[in-house]
């Protein structure tokens, strides 16, 4: 092999790096879930790391490819897709999810799996463990780790405001992680802190998150449920999965488009679905759903827009150049 | 007169680029790719005599015809071979005498014959080598188009500069100067600025004569500010130069991206920057025209930039051409292990040189002494940092994934041929994926195939 390009960005770091800096980001969130729910959120999201480690070591010894533990890439998997869970589910729940996460990804090819497989492996849950699902307890109401739930007992703020009303908690409140839901979703502070982090290490760029949570922002805006618009908009952006999904679903990259006008497109989109399951779908928080959809586009999106290169915006003054010369000749 | 009037259209200026200096020219995208050399800072150096040297004497399907034997004398500069078409000279680089005959395989494969001579050392000049005689003014554009090309002056990618400034001659919009450094080690147009300004403005005026244009727009990069102060040193009071300044962006010296930063325009495939009227020369070829006019000697330096980090010596040197690159490397420090690659390039593009008794036979070269490279290499995981640093906005991964797999057509349908091979993709993978490197090979297996065919990609499809 000839190859004289050697050269490789020593600052810019290797996959190792990019993943250790989502592990980075998602640990303030990690934390703020265990304060709200106690020390069965840890639990949850460790066992769905080590279930999304452990069946992607299997799959590639069966497939006979490399072993790539030091990438880290399972274990972020089962981390995004554990905060998507409520914090009282039953244990089997984020093992199979994890598990999914990983086999999903890669049968389809590893890093090349044309769709957010962790995206995927929630609405599976979704479909196999509804129940569980939909059960959530009361933030710093800390449930045993050897208990469990079985029927509704709390109330969402997003449930809440589904049935018309408006949730008991005032807006800072609810900023700060104090409204209840998913894991990870309850605090948007340390989501945003996250976020801003993986911005300045060039994990992800801001075209997603800004596009989705704005294109969700401005059709609330346009059709709010409830008298108050402000409030009901602060809700619904700032509770449940909105940012969380926004920010974090951006990290699978195979789900992701590469463009910058796939990514607004992409972002766009998801808002959209949100907004509709979240208005005809009877309270569910859809946004890590919507993800899943859009990542399946991913991949047509940016061969669509792939005509948009260098001297696409000179098409005609090129292409009259070029027959002058060829009438020269 | 300090009032806030003043203060405020001072700052409306310099906000408006009002000063020239201030502008930061460059272009979307692209990488940033931080200078690792060391020979930069070290003044143009010789290196003892090479005992040989190895000239080419014939191209691509052509043999020259041979004006000396075996054993004859020979001076430096002197004609040795010319081609049939009366296009074509070769000029003796040393003075010495003729040794031998033989022929070498270039990189691609092709074989080419080759003269040796034998140095003395002296590089005595032949009486042929006279300097010019009339003066700049009185001398026609075509007389210069003539002499350049009897000179066989020849631009870095190896295309005969009179052609270029035959096809140019009165015709140009813009006459450019490169003395931007690009990539990790490079040194030359740097170094030449500083310690040949003078030759340098004297060739970039002949060939304003030529070309028949007022002025020359000299790039300089960022870090470049001595070498534009020191061309603008010798360039004196004259209103015939305009230095701009271009971002600390790899791969800036590449004249697309050039004409872009410059006017905005963007050209695409198959278009070059002469096509839209635009000449872009370095350093090197402006003073290889002044030599010729001011001391009537042909192309016969080759400036060689050794760096890398596993390099002992790294400076930019002056060498005949046909000297080996084993002599480079012996003058260098030789190899410190057997492990230790050569490359021609700088790490960005370029091959790893294989046959070290192979002759330098371009006017300018970058070898760069590296680590062994792993050829372990990962899996794509679809970042998308490749495509954020392609300056020819394509996606480098999908072109590579179908390169992989044999579908040219879709790749050509992604951009395949735009590609103009600057490794930013592979320089920013955080898996050092070869991904430069496998389009490189790509685009030149399939460059004479027709594009895009429908029936073709729905065959690749099945």
């Amino acid at each position: 092999m000839n190859n004289g390009r050697f050269l490789t960005a020593r600052e810019l770091g290797s996959t190792t790096t990019l993943m250790l800096d989502v592990v980075v980001a998602l640990i303030p969130v990690l934390i703020w879930g265990v304060v709200a729910f106690g020390l069965r959120a840890l639990l949850v999201v460790l066992i769905a790391s080590a279930c999304a480690a452990a069946s992607e070591a299997l799959i590639r010894l069966i497939l006979r490819k490399k072993q790539r533990f030091i990438d880290l890439s399972a274990i972020v998997s089962g981390m995004i897709l554990a905060l998507t869970l409520p914090a009282s589910v039953p244990y089997w729940v984020p093992a199979l999810g994890g598990a999914l996460a990983s086999v999903l990804k890669q049968v389809f090819g590893g890093g090349r799996c044309p769709f957010n497989s962790t995206a995927a492996a929630h609405v599976v849950l979704h479909i196999v463990a509804a129940p569980a699902m939909g059960y959530f307890t009361a933030p710093f109401e800390w449930l045993p780790i050897g208990g469990s739930v079985s029927a509704q007992t709390f109330k969402t703020p997003i449930e809440i405001i589904a049935d018309g009303a408006m949730p008991s908690q005032n807006a800072l409140e609810l900023l700060l992680g104090k409204g209840g839901g998913a894991i990870g979703e309850v605090s948007a502070v340390f989501i945003i802190l996250g976020a801003l982090y993986l911005l300045y290490r060039r994990v992800i760029t801001w075209h997603i998150p800004v596009t989705f949570i704005g294109t969700a922002a401005i059709l609330l805006g346009f059709f709010p449920q409830s008298v108050d618009v402000t409030g009901y908009l602060f809700v619904e952006l700032m509770t449940g999965g909105i940012i969380f999904s926004a920010v974090f679903a951006a990290v699978d990259f195979g789900g992701t488009p590469i463009s910058v006008i796939s990514k607004m497109i992409f972002g766009a989109a998801c808002g959209l679905l949100t907004v509709l399951m979240r208005f005809y779908g009877g309270g569910y928080d859809g946004a890590f759903a919507a993800v899943f959809v859009m990542s399946l586009v991913a991949r047509p999106l940016d061969v669509l827009f792939s005509y948009l290169r260098f001297g696409s915006s000179y098409k005609k003054k090129n292409a009259a150049l070029l027959a002058k010369l060829e009438a020269d000749k | 007169m300090y009032n806030i009037n003043c203060i405020i259209i001072f700052i409306y200026c310099c906000v408006c680029g009002g000063f020239p200096m201030s502008k930061l020219y460059t272009f979307r995208r692209g990488a940033v790719v931080p200078s690792y050399s060391v020979a930069r800072d070290i003044p143009i150096t010789d290196i003892a005599s090479p005992n040989t040297v190895e000239l080419p004497i014939s191209a691509e399907h052509e043999k020259f015809t041979v004006l000396v034997n075996g054993g004859d004398a020979v001076l430096c500069g002197q004609l040795i071979a010319e081609g049939r078409d009366g296009q074509t000279f070769v000029y003796s680089s040393v003075s010495g005498s003729v040794k031998a005959f033989s022929s070498r395989k270039d990189i691609a494969g092709n074989s080419f014959d080759t003269i040796i001579i034998s140095n003395d050392g002296k590089y005595t000049p032949a009486q042929t080598c006279v300097p010019h005689s009339k003066k700049l003014s009185e001398t026609t554009p075509d007389e210069i188009i003539d002499k350049v090309r009897h000179f066989s002056i020849r631009t870095d990618s190896g295309e005969a500069l009179s052609d270029i400034l035959k096809r140019a001659s009165q015709n140009t919009r813009r006459f450019i100067l490169i003395t931007a450094s690009d990539g990790a080690y490079s040194t030359i147009n740097y170094r030449l600025s500083i310690d040949k300004a003078n030759d340098v403005i004297n060739g970039a005026k002949i060939i304003m004569r030529a070309l028949g244009v007022a002025d020359t727009d000299v790039f300089f990069g960022e870090d470049d500010t001595e070498a534009a102060n020191s061309l603008a040193e010798a360039a004196g009071d004259s209103n015939l130069f305009s230095f701009r300044m271009m971002k600390m962006k790899y791969p800036r010296t590449h004249e697309k991206l050039i004409v872009a930063a410059l006017t905005g325009r963007e050209l695409s495939h198959p278009l070059t920057a002469l096509d839209a009227g635009y000449v872009i020369v370095t350093p090197r070829v402006c003073i290889d025209v002044f030599a010729a006019f001011a001391k009537g000697l042909p192309s016969i330096n080759c400036y060689v930039g050794v760096d890398g980090d596993a390099s002992t010596y790294q400076r930019t040197l002056c060498v005949p051409l046909g000297t080996s690159y084993r002599r480079i490397i012996d003058a260098c420090g030789g190899l410190s292990d057997d492990k230790t690659v050569v490359c021609a390039g700088g790490g960005l593009i370029g091959d790893v040189i294989t046959d070290m008794d192979a002759p330098f036979v371009m006017p300018t070269a970058e070898i760069t002494i590296s680590k062994p490279i792993s050829d372990e290499c990962g899996e794509c995981i679809n970042c998308g940092r490749c495509a954020s640093a392609c300056p020819m906005r394509l996606m480098p991964m999908l072109i590579m994934a179908h390169s992989k797999k044999g579908k040219y057509a879709k790749a050509k349908r992604l951009g395949l041929d735009e590609c103009i091979e600057c490794g930013a993709c592979s320089f920013v993978c955080p898996e050092k994926l070869p991904i430069s490197f496998i389009i490189s090979e790509s685009k030149h297996v399939h460059k004479d195939e027709p594009s895009l065919n429908e029936e073709k990609m729905e065959a690749e499809d099945e």
